[in-house]
């Protein structure tokens, strides 16, 4: 199994297949998500192709099996759910609502504009850091920490992780890996 | 064992009256078995087959349970084939036929093979292969 690090970008477009079918269900459209909880609520989905229409229907996350490299996989077509009947913790923020705000530090030093979110996929994906832009450090990836803050103006990172900004997800990995293991 | 490669375009001869009736253009599969087998313009039941691995397709037209739909039987040779974890492991180059009718192994276009036991379902979207056993390894199956 991959259990690979992808942008939320990346997500977009990515086909949900259905397991007991092959046939493919939608694309996803966006990705829905608790930033301080870092984990992801729900996807929202459009149909297939370039210029695929939104779908009233939506994922939450619970009916997803797994979100790989190349396909988000569920099982039947009754993971997809009605928009007006989906979970009450999808009215969180989606992706694109948080892009651009100002990532600062508790000690009010701005790092840059959030650029994307950055997710652990697998059976159980979560968001596990976010991408910083156009500020003073440069461009480069933030780990999602546990005291992180984010409205629709700022996400707030404690003061040390001016420091864990890495360049690329590899980085990010490696980062995230020691805050696992306790070393941070 | 054959390759489905060989079986599409190979002459089915039906036993009662030794007629050649078509060429064989397609599969529908059930898990990792043969349900159907479209021919020209008709689809039989793979029970009929009395076995895959002939030079020509013979099969009982008296038990064959002809019908003209057949639409779910197709050749699946260039379907992109994805585990239950999301990726992509390749796509399906051929696949190699025990003479019952069964997928003994799915020869993916990386070279690559995945046993056939791990096949779930061909959809027209992708041929999704389960997980629990090892990942594809090893050499094509020729």
């Amino acid at each position: 199994m991959t259990l690979a690090l992808m942008r939320g970008a990346d997500l977009i477009g990515r086909p949900v297949v259905d397991a007991s079918t092959g046939e493919r269900l939608a694309e996803i459209k966006d990705v829905v998500f608790d930033a301080r909880l870092g984990t992801i609520t729900g996807l929202t989905l459009r149909n297939p192709g370039l210029l695929g229409r939104r779908l009233n229907d939506v994922l939450p996350i619970g009916a997803v099996v797994s979100v790989g490299t190349d396909a988000v996989i569920v099982e039947g077509d009754e993971a997809l759910t009605p928009g007006d009947e989906a979970p009450a913790n999808m009215a969180a923020a989606k992706s694109d609502d948080v892009l651009d705000v100002q990532v600062i530090t508790e000690s009010g030093r701005k790092l840059g504009a959030l650029r994307d979110v950055i997710i652990l996929g697998g059976p159980a994906p979560r968001i596990v850091g976010f991408e910083v832009g156009g500020g003073p450090v440069g461009n480069g990836l933030v780990p999602l920490g546990a005291q992180a803050a984010v409205s629709g103006n700022a996400l707030i990172v404690p003061d040390e992780y001016e420091q864990r900004i890495r360049e690329d997800l590899t980085g990010l990995a490696a980062e995230l890996s020691l805050m696992d293991s306790g070393f941070v | 064992m054959t390759l489905l490669s060989k079986l599409i375009g190979r002459d089915a001869i039906a036993l009662s009256s030794a007629v050649t009736t078509g060429t064989v253009t397609g599969i529908a599969l059930d898990g990792d078995h043969i349900v159907n087998v479209k021919l020209s313009d008709t689809t039989i039941d793979a029970g009929a087959v009395r076995s895959f691995a002939g030079d020509v397709l013979t099969y009982d037209d008296l038990f064959a349970n002809h019908s003209g739909g057949g639409s779910a039987a197709t050749d699946p040779r260039g379907t992109r084939v994805i585990d239950m974890h999301g990726d992509l492991l390749g796509v399906i180059a051929d696949l190699t036929l025990s003479g019952a009718g069964r997928v003994e192994n799915i020869i993916l276009d990386t070279g690559d093979t995945v046993a056939g036991e791990r096949l779930r379902v061909i959809g027209s979207y992708a041929a999704i292969i389960t997980v629990d056993l090892p990942p594809p390894t090893g050499s094509p199956v020729r």
